[in-house]
């Protein structure tokens, strides 16, 4: 059952300027509820990837705060942020960057359940212990079929990469994982398998996401709330069903006149 | 008014070795037109364009059928006699727009280079003829014409390589996944931006993509292509009104809509 309203991230005038004096993320609050999915839409440059590198703490911060499950991630250093980083996962754009080529699947797949040992997700509880049976798991939940565990990387296409990614960022069952454009390097049916993976996953698993892309129709797709950024700022954010609202920011219906026309 | 045609296929196809990559395909583009191919990895779409200007990778062959361009076949024909094709009556734009242009040299010598083989112009000439394609694209001329490729965004360097596309007013631009790599709203630019200069050129743009929405807006006509074969074209107000193949309704069914929200996307591709 999901717990609607509990807080999994909280963002509070998180700040990034860039060494260039570049202002790529500028005052951002935001917050992303247990179960549910919060949509960033944005061109390239508008800083929704510097803000989800910020959250994953693969970037310092200038100023505000970052909350995962009430845990500030504010500048922690490397040791305090370990009990930190099981808790988030992330999915990029390029499966093939997110594989090491010189390992097999299995190897790439069971990396965070091979390091945390004390971790038990409730979905492999009775075969903790049991690392291949744990694989196989994991690739059934994604819809994969097990020979492929003993396969490398370039033997798979980009739809069964992500697949792998995706099986991998849910495995240590995390509270939240940002999918920042996980379908912009896919075909449009295989776009439209993930965001459907996506979602049964978070139905069975209640996990949160922070779903980033450029593309309005897939945010609007996989979102109950959709937060819109331009240059560092959010300029506009709304719930679903006001998306079509007449108070929406003139930018926001930019947008929308691109994906209607 | 009559239609010229400036490319026709013709029962074309495509081997490596004894696979068939495309098989028997036809279709035809008149001056003016936005023939729009739609498919999706591996369908062949992009073995097709490369066909057209013969930059097929050696391994493969077109093993029987022709390609007229103007008129004049194009399979088979020699390197040499290729080349006086390329960039004058054919040009190409890429979804790598890095990959238009060598990052050792600026935009204005790239640009000066293509006019330079292709035409008897004065070294001034040339360079007002650069500076005026740039600004054409609705680019910061000056600038741009002394920037190298690294210096400028993805947006700003694909419409710097449609500018070196069209600065020999070719009568077919081909363009092969332009706005793959670009966000929504430069994407929906840069499609304008064709569709202005097309009108100005009176040139044929010949258009892939595997995205439908992207054909909405400026093509008159569409292709489906599926495993190498054509399995639905036509007029685009047909096939978006009436498709008749299931593939065809398939790809309609696997975008996300922003109106229509559904649970689930549709996906029996």
């Amino acid at each position: 059952m999901r717990v609607v309203g509990q807080e999994i991230l909280t963002v509070k005038n998180l700040s990034k300027e860039y060494v260039c004096g570049h202002k790529a993320v500028d005052q951002v609050s935001l917050t992303v509820n247990k179960g549910e999915c919060l949509g960033i839409v944005g061109e390239s440059g508008s800083g929704k990837s510097t803000l989800a590198r910020c959250l994953l703490a693969l970037e310092k911060i200038d100023e505000g705060e970052i909350l995962l499950k009430e845990k500030s991630l504010y500048n922690a250093n490397k040791k305090s942020l370990h009990p930190v980083r099981s808790e988030i996962q992330a999915v990029f754009q390029n499966p093939s960057a997110s594989l090491n080529p010189k390992l097999k699947i299995i190897d790439s797949l069971m990396e965070p359940l091979d390091f945390q040992r004390k971790i038990q997700p409730s979905f492999l509880m009775d075969i903790r212990n049991q690392r291949t049976k744990m694989a196989e798991r994991l690739f059934e939940m994604v819809g994969l079929p097990s020979k492929y565990l003993s396969y490398y990387p370039h033997e798979l296409s980009g739809g069964q990469k992500q697949r792998v990614i995706i099986a991998r960022a849910i495995s240590i069952e995390p509270a939240l994982i940002i999918l920042d454009e996980p379908t912009a390097s896919l075909d449009v049916s295989i776009q439209a398998k993930i965001l459907n993976l996506l979602k049964d996953l978070q139905e069975d698993l209640g996990i949160s996401y922070l779903f980033i892309s450029h593309d309005l129709a897939a945010v609007n797709f996989m979102s109950q709330r959709i937060i819109v950024m331009k240059q560092g700022q959010i300029v506009d954010q709304c719930s679903k069903h006001d998306l079509f609202s007449d108070r929406r920011h003139p930018y926001t219906k930019d947008l929308l006149h691109v994906f209607e026309a | 008014m009559i239609q010229v045609t400036v490319l026709a296929i013709s029962d074309l196809t495509i081997q490596h070795r004894k696979t068939m990559i495309v098989q028997n395909i036809e279709m035809s583009v008149d001056e003016g037109d936005w023939f729009a191919l739609v498919g999706e990895s591996g369908s062949g779409k992009s073995v097709t364009a490369a066909a057209i200007g013969g930059l097929l990778p050696r391994e493969l062959k077109a093993a029987s059928g022709s390609i007229l361009l103007d008129g004049k076949n194009l399979v088979n024909l020699k390197e040499r006699e290729l080349r006086k094709y390329r960039g004058t009556v054919i040009s190409y734009i890429f979804q790598d727009y890095q990959g238009a242009f060598t990052p050792f040299m600026k935009i204005g010598a790239q640009l000066d280079e293509m006019l330079r083989t292709h035409t008897n112009h004065s070294k001034k000439e040339r360079k007002e003829r650069a500076l005026h394609s740039l600004k054409l694209v609705e680019l910061p001329e000056e600038r741009v014409y002394n920037s190298y490729s690294f210096q400028l965004s993805g947006g700003q360097l694909q419409r710097a390589a449609i500018a070196m596309a069209m600065i020999l007013e070719p009568k077919l631009l081909i363009a092969d996944e332009p706005t793959t790599a670009l966000d929504s709203m430069t994407a929906a630019n840069i499609l304008q931006l064709m569709a202005d200069l097309k009108e100005k050129a009176g040139c044929a743009v010949f258009f892939i993509t595997h995205d439908l929405r992207h054909v909405r807006k400026y093509a008159n006509k569409v292709a489906i292509m599926r495993n190498g074969v054509i399995v639905e074209s036509g007029m685009k107000s047909n096939v978006f009104h009436q498709p008749k193949h299931e593939y065809t309704k398939a790809l309609f069914e696997a975008i996300p809509s922003l109106r229509k929200t559904s649970a689930r996307l549709s996906s029996h591709l």
